[in-house]
């Protein structure tokens, strides 16, 4: 009998569910209760009241590096067509290296320019 | 295991095709019993493969806990554990219990849904990730065709935990490790990603159980040493990306505790903190059998005369003497400053893999593999 494989990985995803969710149940039923307090629910802030809101507007540079994420990781996995082209062996192997490599040599210009753009710094 | 000495290297690899279930001695032995009911056989068998892997993670997150305490402690001359049991081995065990008993708090500034949600996305990754590991020929609960980009996807899944958690706890700690956290990941994501292409390349597969296969026979046909130069380069670029994956030191940013209290998950008590360190264990655990998959043959033997030994011990000696190395790096090399981890990954990791994976190409096309 043949199964798709995804659904055994679907069940998988049933199980982490029930495991964690059952965990966290268990704990809930079997943990100990405190008094009531305040200063129980508050968040942590070295024991001190926390001042204003934690989301606060964060450094640009970590949105610039999930820019420059999104080309190579996309790069990466438009990759893999020709990886496994070339790993069967049906295409003539020249014109798929050279392919690669000039697909290769455009995302090094992009991130030649995000290094003399100094996105790549840490300021 | 108790198949007939057949020469199986001359066999074409049945793996590429799917693979309902685990066939072995047991599962014969039950689809004997169901008879007719095929059906009920694979629900039967199915049910024991999932059952098998909770409990894998489980004791094997354990015994990874147990060995941390240890190996540091050894490496820094102490002990360690010692009271609970053999040398503290049950400690880990003591441990969950605490947490069990533990109160649950409920900060009432979080975000209640996304900080409940964020415990469950790191255990699920995990053991979505184990599921397509094979331990033998036949013990292997899922092969998908396209097995080391199903891996790829989830290893990029785990950096929502960290965000999702970090965000809805509304802790300035949490909020900047979860961003600290999703830079790294994020740029080693590249790296790994090139490596598994690489080893796509060496071997030609995609599935894991074809992956293995292909480096059937003495260990210099495993990949690590069978492609020249190439191998050991991707090699070591994914143990290093694996740690920055794995968020362990040195690039532990995501919970730097000497600046962050406990990063992203400062907020999280008693079980739902279990939930992420045991989560953190299952997936060094799933790296280092992915490690043992790709470049060091997997669950075949260094040398084919030592096939009397099971393939899953094998599988488990090699990924444990993994897991040391990620262990001994932990009390070897100081934390980074996040501008070098970055510096790191993007000036030189990166460029390196790419260049690999040419050159891999190169090997593979013009047929020197």
């Amino acid at each position: 009998m043949h199964v798709n494989p995804y659904a055994v990985l679907a069940l998988v995803l049933v199980l982490a569910l029930v495991y964690v969710g059952g965990a966290l149940i268990a704990a809930r039923l079997f943990g100990e209760r405190g008094r009531e307090l305040a200063r129980k629910h508050q968040a942590v802030e070295c024991s001190s009241t926390p001042m204003g809101d934690a989301r606060i507007q964060f450094k640009v540079g970590y949105y610039l590096f999930a820019l420059v994420f999104m080309v190579f990781d996309v790069e990466a996995l438009f990759l893999f067509p020709a990886v496994k082209a070339l790993a069967e062996g049906d295409t003539d192997t020249g014109i798929l290296m050279l392919e690669i490599a000039t697909f290769v040599a455009v995302l090094f210009l992009a991130l030649i320019y995000a290094w003399r753009r100094k996105v790549l710094e840490w300021q | 295991m108790s198949e007939p000495a057949v020469p199986s290297a001359l066999e074409p690899a049945s793996a590429t095709e799917t693979v309902a279930a685990p066939t072995s001695a047991i599962a014969d032995w039950i689809r004997d019993l169901c008879g007719d009911q095929e059906w009920l056989a694979w629900v039967v068998i199915t049910l024991i493969g999932l059952g098998a892997l909770a409990a894998l993670a489980s004791v094997s997150a354990m015994v990874l806990v147990w060995m941390e305490r240890k190996v540091s402690a050894h490496m820094q001359l102490r002990l360690g554990p010692m009271r609970t049991g053999w040398h503290g081995a049950l400690q880990p065990m003591a441990d969950g219990l605490k947490l069990l008993f533990k109160e649950g708090l409920l900060p009432r500034t979080t975000d209640l849904f996304s900080y409940l949600l964020a415990p469950f996305i790191p255990m699920a990754t995990a053991l979505l990730a184990l599921a397509v590991i094979p331990f033998s020929e036949t013990w292997q609960l899922a092969d998908p065709e396209l097995g080391i980009i199903y891996v790829a996807a989830l290893s990029g899944m785990s950096v929502f935990a960290i965000l999702i958690g970090s965000w809805g706890s509304n802790n300035k700690y949490s909020l900047l490790g979860g961003m600290r956290a999703a830079a790294q990941a994020l740029s080693y994501e590249i790296s790994l990603l090139l490596v598994l292409m690489t080893a796509v390349l060496m071997s030609g597969e995609t599935a894991m159980q074809a992956i293995v296969q292909s480096q059937e026979g003495y260990f210099w046909n495993w990949w690590l040493i069978r492609a020249p130069g190439v191998g050991f380069i991707a090699f070591i670029a994914f143990i290093i990306s694996a740690t920055a994956e794995l968020n362990r030191a040195p690039f532990d940013f995501a919970e730097s505790e000497s600046e962050l209290t406990g990063g992203f998950h400062t907020e999280y008590a008693g079980m739902a903190f279990a939930m992420f360190f045991l989560a953190e264990y299952v997936h060094l655990l799933v790296a280092a059998c992915l490690g043992a998959v790709l470049f060091l043959g997997g669950y075949l033997p260094p040398v084919p005369a030592l096939a009397f030994i099971p393939g899953p011990v094998w599988l488990l000696v090699k990924a444990f003497g993994l897991v040391f190395l990620f262990m001994w790096f932990r009390w070897t090399f100081p934390r980074l400053r996040i501008d070098q981890l970055l510096n790191l990954e993007w000036k030189f990791l990166m460029p390196v893999a790419l260049l690999n994976l040419l050159a891999a190409g190169a090997l593979r096309g013009w047929g020197w593999l």
